[in-house]
């Protein structure tokens, strides 16, 4: 047993540690002075972003590319399929001799961890210290490394879930940006066209679902569908759908919106079928999932879903969509075509289409000009075209989307349109809606992938 | 049927799994004095293990068999085992980051055993869970109902018969009634321990394998997301009594239920109330219970007193070798800083910013965990409060985020002062679930507001000015950070040579032969957790500045946890113990990073500094302070072999009292 010390304290310190300043009033005095010197000279530094249209990552006979996704982390590997996409894009450009003599080398894929902080240091990574020339594709929950990205003029391309992706010129989203705050035609379209007029609307109390549904309530108030049950405030993960669904049955709901997640909108349609009404129609922001429907099956009989590309279901009338099939089970035999995985072929191809446009002289800020110039980028016919002179900040001026059905298992594409040029999966409407009443859809815009054809280059 | 019925019907099977959860943590607790934070992460496990095998094509009972019966019992049993057995005298601090450990360490675990794949559809145990199989009046039935109320009567009867008609039974009855007469009367309360550690996993894993197919999705967050409510539950039965937690459970799943049927649907009150009940409900049952101010005692009188703490490598030096460590120190400081400033490239300097951001952040845990013995579980969401302050000023006053950065500090301590209000006197048990519990609450509730964080989209935060001094170059910003850390550092310092720092060393070491020698524990522990809270809101700003954008992803309640393990795994007691930890950790990440996503540092280093929590009993000082010191040792031992002077500690005061071990636990595995 050793000696105990005693606890000495330090002559001339106060209560905090410090030395005591009760008898020094000026010191205190020009301590304070000078904190408030320091802080009315600070203010905010203005962001400034560098033009460099630099070359990095370009070589003689090859581009190198890095892409950036959440493969770890809480989040599972929901976002791990879109670099299954870009690179089986990549593998069949290559194996076509690349572009311009250049191969196109995904090198570097990089992990943020589903962690923003990560996020931005991955994405300075690839910039910083492996030299790529873009970033295909980016597909992750917390895109927080956008701001360097824009900064330094990085073209980037990817999955967009975020309002990071609005508005920067460098940013790409495989279909286009589309404001979620705008009133969305597709929920009444839907309603209008099952003949309901009773809506209930449900979602998370999350800032995403909340402005998706909050549009979707003011699209079909504006549209004349009575929302008779509105609940915006959903906790997450979803509880207390059982009372949700009791004030539906008693509203009399006849068609339901959801802009929760899959696992929600699950969850949704079993309290459905327990309350006896799983009959009534329901449209789901997020959905479109073929191993879920083929999993839940009959429970999502009913449900409604729409996206922006041509359905996998309907890959057989359109070459584009059974390419990227084809190219996908080719490459990566047990991957499955997912929403994400096309996100991340359709990135690669737009990329690819803006370096074909540039020729050799492949720079940044040649290639962001050129892409930003596109007026009608389909990916090969599998999206409505994209006007990319607009679509930074959404006003293309109309939206197309392709609806499906869940039947027993199985999405059947539903609605459509017809012109004299041909038949489509995609039904159009103005974007923003015209101050009328009346929600028409809009005659086929051209570019947008019609049936059976060899579809439009992007 | 009555309408009320109707509404609070749903609410029993959920109330089931609040109930299984509420009586694994109250066995473990009663007879181990352990609270299992870890026992979400456990049926999580057990959950995971129960889908792989259903989806590898074995039959549901012998996945049922393999997850529940083998794998939880058997995890239950190895904790106790390897763990928890070891560190029964230890304090209640020390117990709470060993569980704190093992939830972080093994859902990661599992992710790189079972791989990050996408888990759709958890299967039912044992009837088809969408089906209607009957209705009683107007509600209708399903298959996971059945099975969910059906397995959890099933468990309970089974406890019932154990602990009523068997001599087992009896005496963990009499261990929960009172582990020390248990103890004089001769009986063997490590096998009672044992046997309850056995039970508790089990019931963890049957939780788990039950609650997954309520969602559509297999992940682990819902099943921590639910310790809250299990926790509330827990704290209706006193932490101690089965029944209650038991009813306390069911009661908590069906007014949680009735709430959202009566609530204004869409209301801000009603998403908010829902979220924050079981939270309310724990915060009560904190304030208002008498028994829960005081913690489990366990059979060792000294228990509440954490175990003298070992000399720091610091104190090991003797005047000579101080000097000559002091100035390599300054000179690889100086050669660190010059390399930043001039070639090290740009995203390694960010690095090492985010680096030096989280250290003070981390000085928050040192200052709270490492010198006070308390425990915070909500220092990440201090750090947001603290960022969102600073960016929503900057936003919308053009206020700059240096005095952002002060004003969010503040703000943090105030909210830090309202938490600390009326769960610090009821101790270290009670902080660590309340501010867990806020962590939740805040984070979901929160900060997803468009004048918080604004959800998934984040806000925007300047870099900032000073004078015609530009922060916005990452080298610039480097230094700042540096600046800031200094003086955070020095504050910390200040505070533990002063008189408050001795204070708190008085406290941590008893807090009854604090108070009486004059110190108002109660004011003493509010200042230290506002301060604390405030510095973590400082960081949080800075780190805002730094990233220039964030979001409540970014201070998300696991990161709380997260922070603590690394920081107990460098080292809790010391100003540099933080400081390496925050460099180190983001270091390594970026290091590790040409690992396989698999094995990355954002996989691997959460188990690494998981796992090396769990020492803490043993290491209090921390893993990497105890090499310092054992290197130290060795270096001292080699210089006085190769001729020098033999070693005399310095006569100066050491930074920590040096107390003599009277007892040290044992090995913790």
């Amino acid at each position: 047993m050793g000696k105990m010390r005693g606890l000495p304290v330090r002559r001339g310190s106060n209560s905090l540690g410090f030395r005591s300043c009760s008898g020094r009033p000026m010191v205190s005095l020009i301590a304070v002075l000078s904190i408030g010197i320091l802080l009315s000279a600070c203010s905010n530094a203005k962001a400034v972003y560098s033009k460099s249209g630099n070359t990095n990552g370009v070589y003689p006979h090859k581009i190198v590319v890095g892409a950036l996704a959440s493969l770890t982390g809480p989040v599972p590997a929901a976002f791990a399929p879109a670099i299954d996409g870009a690179k089986a894009y990549f593998d069949m450009i290559n194996a076509r001799g690349g572009v311009d003599g250049r191969h196109i080398d995904l090198a570097y894929v990089l992990d943020d961890a589903s962690n923003p902080a990560q996020d931005t240091d991955q994405a300075r990574t690839l910039v910083e210290q492996d030299h790529v020339f873009a970033v295909v594709p980016v597909a992750t929950p917390s895109f927080s490394g956008a701001t360097y990205l824009t900064s330094h003029d990085v073209p980037t391309f990817g999955y967009a879930v975020t309002s990071q992706w609005d508005g920067p010129k460098n940013l790409f989203a495989y279909d286009g940006y589309v404001n979620f705050s705008y009133p969305d035609p597709d929920y009444a379209f839907v309603a209008q066209q099952l003949g309901d007029h009773r809506a209930a609307v449900v979602a998370y109390d999350i800032s995403s679902s909340v402005t998706a549904c909050n549009a979707v309530v003011a699209a079909l108030r504006k549209f004349g569908i009575d929302v008779v049950y509105e609940n915006l405030a959903i906790p997450v993960p979803a509880s207390g759908l059982t009372a949700a669904v009791q004030r539906m049955k008693q509203d009399g709901v006849d068609y339901i919106a959801s802009c929760m997640d899959i696992s929600g909108d699950i969850q949704l349609a079993h309290k459905l079928a327990q309350a006896g009404i799983s009959n009534i129609p329901q449209l789901w922001l997020d959905g479109y999932s073929v191993s879920a429907v083929h999993t839940y099956g009959s429970l999502m009989n009913d449900v409604y879903v729409f996206n922006s590309n041509v359905p996998f279901e309907a890959a057989a009338e359109y070459p584009g969509m059974a390419a990227y099939i084809n190219t996908l089970h080719k490459y990566f035999p047990t991957a499955r075509p997912s929403e994400v995985s096309l996100a991340g072929w359709a990135s690669a191809d737009l990329f690819v289409q803006g370096l074909r446009a540039i020729g050799r002289d492949v720079t940044r800020t040649r290639l962001i000009s050129a892409i930003n110039n596109m007026t009608d980028f389909t990916a090969n016919g599998i999206l409505p075209p994209v006007n990319w002179k607009y679509n930074h900040s959404g006003e293309a001026g109309w939206e197309c989307n392709s609806f499906l059905k869940a039947v027993d298992g199985h999405f059947h594409p539903v609605f459509g349109s017809s012109s004299p040029r041909g038949r489509s999966v995609f039904t159009c409407f103005d974007m923003p809606q015209p101050a009328t009443n009346k929600l028409v859809p809009i005659p086929l815009p051209p570019g947008v992938p019609l049936a059976s054809t060899s579809g439009s280059t992007g | 049927m009555p309408q009320i019925v109707v509404y609070g019907l749903p609410g029993i099977p959920l109330g089931c799994i609040f109930a299984l959860i509420a009586v694994g943590l109250v066995l473990a607790y009663t007879t181990s004095g352990v609270f299992n934070l870890a026992f979400g992460a456990e049926a999580y496990a057990a959950a995971l293990l129960f889908y792989v095998a259903v989806h590898a094509g074995w039959p549901k009972w012998a996945a049922f068999v393999v997850s529940v019966v083998l794998f939880g019992p058997a995890l239950g049993l190895a904790m106790d085992r390897y763990l928890f057995r070891h560190i029964r005298t230890a304090s209640t601090l020390a117990k709470l980051i060993a569980s704190l450990g093992l939830l972080i360490a093994i859902p990661r675990l599992t992710e790189v055993i079972f791989g990050n794949a996408v888990r759709m559809a958890p299967p039912s145990l044992i009837l088809n869970p969408n089906h209607i199989y009957f209705h009683l009046g107007s509600y209708a039935v399903s298959g996971i109902e059945i099975s969910t109320v059906g397995v959890t009567t099933a468990a309970l009867i089974v406890l019932i018969g154990l602990f009523g008609f068997t001599q087992l039974g009896l005496r963990m009855r009499a261990v929960v009634e009172s582990p020390r007469m248990v103890q004089l009367t001769g009986i063997n309360a490590d096998r009672v321990s044992m046997v309850a550690w056995v039970i508790s996993g089990a019931f963890a894993s049957l939780a788990g394998v039950l609650l997954a197919p309520l969602y559509a999705q297999l992940l682990d967050y819902n099943f921590t997301g639910l310790l809250v409510s299990g926790i509330a539950a827990a704290a209706i039965g006193g932490f101690t009594s089965l029944p209650l937690a038991f009813a306390g459970g069911i009661g908590l799943g069906v007014i949680q239920e009735i709430l959202g049927g009566y609530l204004p649907s869409g209301s801000i009150l009603s998403s908010g109330l829902q979220d924050a009940f079981p939270f309310l409900v724990l915060v009560v049952m904190l304030v208002a219970l008498p028994s829960l101010k005081r913690e489990h005692e366990t059979n060792d009188p000294l228990a509440s007193c954490d175990p003298p703490p070992p000399p720091l490598a610091s104190t090991l030096r003797n005047q000579s070798f101080d000097r000559w460590t002091r100035y390599a120190s300054w000179t690889i400081l100086f050669i660190f800083v010059l390399s930043v400033v001039t070639w090290i490239p740009g995203n390694w300097v960010f690095t090492l910013s985010q680096g030096m951001v989280f250290s003070i952040i981390f000085l928050s845990i040192t200052l709270l965990t490492g010198m006070s013995g308390q425990l915070s579980l909500a220092q990440a969401t201090f750090a947001g409060v603290g960022a969102f302050a600073a960016g929503q000023l900057a936003d919308h006053f053009g206020l700059s985020v240096i005095a952002g950065m002060f004003v969010g500090g503040l703000l943090a301590a105030a909210v830090g002062i309202i938490v600390a209000i009326p769960t610090l006197r009821m101790g270290t048990l009670a902080l660590a679930l309340g501010t867990f519990a806020l962590a939740l609450l805040v984070g979901s509730v929160v900060f997803p507001y468009s004048w918080a964080g604004n959800g998934n989209s984040g806000i925007s935060v300047p870099r900032p000015l000073i004078g015609p001094v530009s922060f916005q170059d990452d080298r610039a910003f480097f230094l700042l950070s540096l600046v800031i850390l200094v003086l955070c550092s020095l504050v910390i310092i200040m505070i533990r040579r002063g008189m408050v720092g001795r204070s708190l060393l008085a406290l941590r070491s008893s807090e009854v032969a604090a108070s009486t020698i004059g110190i108002d524990v109660r004011r003493l522990k509010i200042m230290v957790f506002a301060l604390s809270s405030g510095i973590a809101g400082i960081g949080g700003a800075l780190f805002a500045s730094l990233q220039q954008s964030v979001s409540p992803a970014d201070f998300s309640y696991d990161l709380s946890l997260l922070f603590v393990v690394v920081v107990v795994t460098a080292g809790v007691r010391t100003v540099e113990g933080a400081i390496e930890a925050g460099i180190g950790y983001y270091l390594l990440l970026q290091i590790m990073d040409f690992l396989p996503a698999r094995y990355s540092g954002g996989v691997i280093l959460p188990i690494l500094f998981g796992l090396g929590a769990l020492s803490y009993a043993r290491h209090p000082e921390g893993l990497v302070e105890f090499q310092k010191r054992v290197w130290t040792e060795r270096l001292l031992r080699l210089r006085d072999r190769l001729g020098g002077t033999p070693s005399t500690p310095d006569s100066d005061l050491p930074d920590e009292v040096v107390i003599p071990a009277v007892h040290h636990p044992p090995a913790t595995g």
